[in-house]
């Protein structure tokens, strides 16, 4: 059963008498507690994407629906757990109170759990930050805080999870890291993910599809199925299977880039 | 962190130290060890030390400027005289701070979530800003007499411009990818004023409050001038008249001692309630 | 750090109210070649000056050559004014004094500076000023506790200007009236107000006091029911208001004062005598035209003014004074001329008032050898 369906989504920007189109007659089907990456170059309309599936914009045309219904309404049964690009922490609270965020906030869903509050120490003690749950903010290093904002997602309870960019503002060892943190995360948790990423190599690894964009306008030009085993260990990326579909996303990008 | 700071803080001490040679060395090193009030002590010692020498040896005029032993003479041989006068002052001002304050964050508030609300409003908070409070005092003294209102109103005027600014400033300049969150949780606009504005603004507003706290100390006792019959701005004015400047001049510390501790006050509750922003160091010893 | 910060905000709290009050309404710039009492400025080499005591006659026997002499190596003169240049004495003296020429033709250099009395009291103290305008006795007495080294020369009027004013339905009439009444004072609780108010047996506890601004409009009855005025400046205000009020006059009640002083830094005036005693002697011919043509007084008055001028109250203020000083000049006796009893019962005042701790010798805060040399009786001694 389609669990998120995004059907001849368009949406255009107007700034300054300039329109430009983000996204242009976008299909895209999701099945439940797949993991799916969105990657294209710089304006492809990723990110808008994933914020219209969020309901955080609105498409102009086209439809969008989550769960069988309407991403604001989606929203307001807090299905999604958001992880933007730069962590989303809140400096006045320790780790553990934001970690207690999404409980608090639109409270239809009811109030956090004592099981859902050792849940969060669990996660954050499986990625490491189990010395940090009464630090603030300020205290952990940009790696540390975003592996935070994941945890929360997952610890909230949501079931959908959208992810923008999370690792673009780190190193490259440190997002290597946190990549498989993220999949230890994942596999023990299943959720449906929507993660945006620049990185081909971190798309495959990660995902059960990889959807392919390109830009001015907006458009999906492959939806590629990574059929690679899991749980997905580093060792994986050395395989050619792996590199196959690593070079398979790369020529699909650089196609559309050189037109 | 806190200790690395310090480390860091002693290696750019001492290597300062050396630098600028003995005798300033004693005095510094005199400083440092007194903790964090060395410093301004032996500035205050300097100035003081200073004027008093300036006003014996150039012979200064007692009616121009009398010496810092004149003032602390006529003031500690009277002191509760002067500390009575100066409770009524304080209550003014602190008073007038609290209702500036109070209608700057609503005004904050209402403003920050509305622009048109903002664009219309606005000028007319910048228009009691620049009006001069000596031109406003007498007006408000005739519409409400001599007692502590008008002046708590003064005080509340010359307050509430820069905390509203301040306000809206901070209600507004939130972390875009924090909104954003907590838009994806669908957080009611209450929610996200409360959970994410008001913590968000409190830097902005303690960061005001130390400005307009001593503002509010101005603006009482320039409203007394128009118009009372205690507290330490009348006196200012009372011994200015009688030539009794070191007595004026008493009254003046005073004020000065007021506005010390106030923004001290300020000062401490604002460590213990920012203790997660980024400005505020723990120090330890 | 805590108190770093509270330290600079402590002392530019300190310095920006220090130099607000204590240096405002003045700063003028020094005079290029006043001599200051504490700096080593030679005395002129002159002998003893010519004393107006060999006088035979109106202008006989005296060098006034020797006087231009001794008057041009004294320097320039400042006068500051005592509000700045409102109508009133000594300064509509002064001023004209200068505009006819006066003091040129006596040899004296003389700048007329505008600005308050109570600042005016303080440049003379520092030696800023030479002569300076003072409203009455009481500021020089008070400067003189203070330390300042002043004194006063003369004084225009012998009774007092100032007065308490209620509205004419009021049913204050006396000072007994004022129990459990407001009063409203500017700057300070005059001493002349505590001695009427002494008379007739009513303490500082029996009424309520409050310090007002300059609009005498805050006199409702309501919220104020009496306020300290000048005679020659309220009750005009009020009357063109429509507001209709009554005087009570303090020396009815034994609280008489005197107005319109001239005040000299005490040891310029030591030095050049000579130059204080033509200072005086152009300002009572200057008296005398003032008298004769207020119209062109007032105009010189605001032509000098840089400000809004309101020559209407002014017209009246001059008004209102002449007549206080030539009804009441001194029995045998030229303008300006002033009794030792005038000072002294302004200084009981002041003790008992508790302004001053105690009384001072009279010839601390006064010297009257100068107007004294200027007249033969009544008449001004003048050079032909």
């Amino acid at each position: 059963m389609t669990y998120i369906s995004v059907n001849r989504v368009s949406k255009k920007f107007r700034r300054r008498g300039q329109v430009t189109e983000a996204l242009r007659d976008i299909a895209i089907h999701l099945e439940e507690g797949t993991f799916v990456s969105l990657i294209g170059p710089s304006g492809c309309g990723k990110s808008t994407l994933l914020r219209i599936i969020g309901g955080l914009e609105t498409a102009d045309e086209g439809e969008v629906l989550v769960e069988g219904v309407a991403p604001l309404e989606a929203q307001s049964h807090k299905r999604f757990g958001f992880v933007p690009q730069a962590p989303a922490l809140f400096p006045w609270r320790t780790i553990l109170e934001n970690m207690r965020l999404p409980f608090e906030v639109n409270r239809k869903g009811g109030r956090q759990t004592p099981e859902q509050t050792e849940e969060a120490k669990e996660l954050l003690h499986s990625v490491g930050l189990g010395d940090f749950l009464n630090a603030y903010p300020k205290e952990l290093s940009g790696g540390m805080q975003q592996r935070v904002g994941i945890v929360r997602a997952f610890a909230s309870g949501a079931p959908i999870l959208l992810m923008d960019e999370p690792f673009s503002a780190l190193d490259e060892i440190t997002r290597e890291r946190i990549r498989y943190q993220l999949m230890e995360i994942w596999d023990s948790h299943k959720k449906t993910v929507v993660f945006v990423t620049h990185s081909i190599r971190e798309a495959v690894f990660l995902s059960d599809k990889v959807v392919v964009m390109s830009s001015r306008p907006g458009r999906v030009t492959e939806i590629v199925d990574i059929d690679l085993p899991r749980p997905r260990r580093h060792e994986l990326e050395e395989t050619e299977e792996y590199l196959r579909y690593v070079h398979h996303i790369k020529g699909l990008l650089r196609e559309r880039w050189e037109h | 962190m806190t200790t690395q700071q310090n480390a860091i803080d002693n290696v750019a001490a001492s290597s300062r130290i050396r630098e600028t040679g003995i005798g300033w060395h004693k005095a510094l090193g005199a400083a440092r060890r007194l903790g964090g009030y060395g410093y301004p002590a032996l500035a205050f010692v300097l100035l003081f030390g200073g004027w008093e020498l300036a006003v014996r040896i150039f012979r200064i005029n007692p009616l121009t400027l009398p010496a810092p032993s004149g003032i602390l003479n006529a003031l500690f041989s009277d002191f509760s005289f002067y500390l009575d006068h100066a409770g009524v002052t304080l209550y003014e001002a602190i008073v007038g701070f609290v209702i500036g304050s109070a209608l700057a964050l609503i005004g904050g508030v209402l403003m920050a979530h509305s622009p048109a609300l903002e664009r219309m409003l606005l000028p007319i908070a910048v228009l009691a800003n620049v009006t001069p409070i000596v031109a406003i005092a007498p007006l408000l003294i005739i519409w409400f007499g001599f007692g502590s209102f008008p002046k708590m109103l003064i005080a509340a005027i010359i307050t509430f411009f820069p905390m509203l600014v301040n306000s809206i400033t901070g209600f507004r300049s939130i972390d875009q990818n924090n909104y954003e969150y907590l838009r994806s949780l669908h957080a009611s606009k209450a929610e996200i004023f409360f959970k994410l504005r008001l913590p968000n603004s409190l830097p902005y507003l303690f960061s005001a409050s130390k400005t307009c706290i001593t503002l509010s100390v101005i603006g009482a006792v320039v409203a007394e001038w128009s118009g009372a019959d205690k507290g330490l701005g009348n006196l200012v004015m009372v011994f200015s008249n009688y030539m009794q400047i070191e007595k004026m001049f008493a009254a003046i510390a005073m004020l000065a001692a007021m506005g010390i501790v106030l923004t001290a006050v300020i000062r401490i509750v604002e460590q213990r309630a920012l203790y997660w922003h980024s400005s505020t160091q723990t120090r330890e010893g | 750090m805590l108190t770093r910060k509270k330290g600079m905000a402590a002392m530019s709290m300190l310095t920006v109210i220090a130099v607000a009050l204590a240096g405002c309404g003045g700063g003028e710039a020094k005079p290029a070649n006043s001599p200051a009492p504490s700096s080593a400025a030679p005395s002129p080499s002159e002998p003893a000056s010519p004393s107006a005591a060999e006088s035979g006659g109106a202008s006989g026997g005296i060098d006034w050559e020797a006087r231009k002499a001794a008057n041009q190596a004294a320097g320039e003169i400042l006068y500051s004014t005592g509000y700045y240049f409102a109508a009133s004495s000594p300064d509509v003296q002064a001023v004209m004094a200068d505009e006819l020429g006066y003091f040129e033709q006596l040899g004296l250099s003389v700048r007329v500076q505008p600005g308050l009395d109570s600042q005016g009291m303080k440049f003379l103290a520092a030696g800023q000023a030479q002569i300076s305008s003072a409203g009455n006795p009481s500021l020089v007495i008070t400067s003189v506790d203070s330390g300042a080294e002043i004194k006063g020369v003369a004084t225009f009027g012998s009774v007092g200007v100032n007065a308490l004013m209620v509205l004419e339905d009021s049913d204050i009439h006396t000072p007994k009236d004022l129990v459990g009444k407001t009063l409203g004072y500017k700057g300070a609780i005059p001493s002349w107000v505590t001695t009427m108010l002494a008379a007739e047996d009513v303490t500082r506890d029996q009424f309520k006091a409050v310090s007002v601004g300059y609009d005498p409009r805050i006199l409702d009855g309501k919220k104020l029911d009496a306020l300290t005025v000048y005679k020659t400046n309220e009750p005009y205000i009020m009357e063109k208001a429509g507001i209709k009020t009554r005087l009570i006059d303090p020396g009815d009640f034994g609280a008489e004062t005197s107005f319109g002083v001239v005040a000299v830094n005490a040891q310029f005036a030591a030095e050049h005598p000579t130059a204080i005693e033509d200072f005086l002697r152009a300002l009572s011919k200057a008296h005398q035209y003032a008298l004769e043509h207020p119209e062109e007084a007032l105009k010189v008055l605001e032509a000098r003014s840089t400000s809004g001028y309101d020559l209407e109250s002014e017209t009246n203020r001059w008004a209102v004074e002449r007549e206080l000083v030539q009804d009441n000049l001194h029995e045998g006796h030229g303008v300006a001329w002033q009794s030792d009893e005038q000072w002294q019962r302004e200084m009981d005042m002041l003790v008992n008032a508790e302004v001053i701790k105690g009384p001072i010798p009279l010839d601390k805060v006064m010297d009257n050898s100068y107007i004294e040399a200027i007249y033969e009786g009544t008449e001004l001694i003048w050079p032909e």
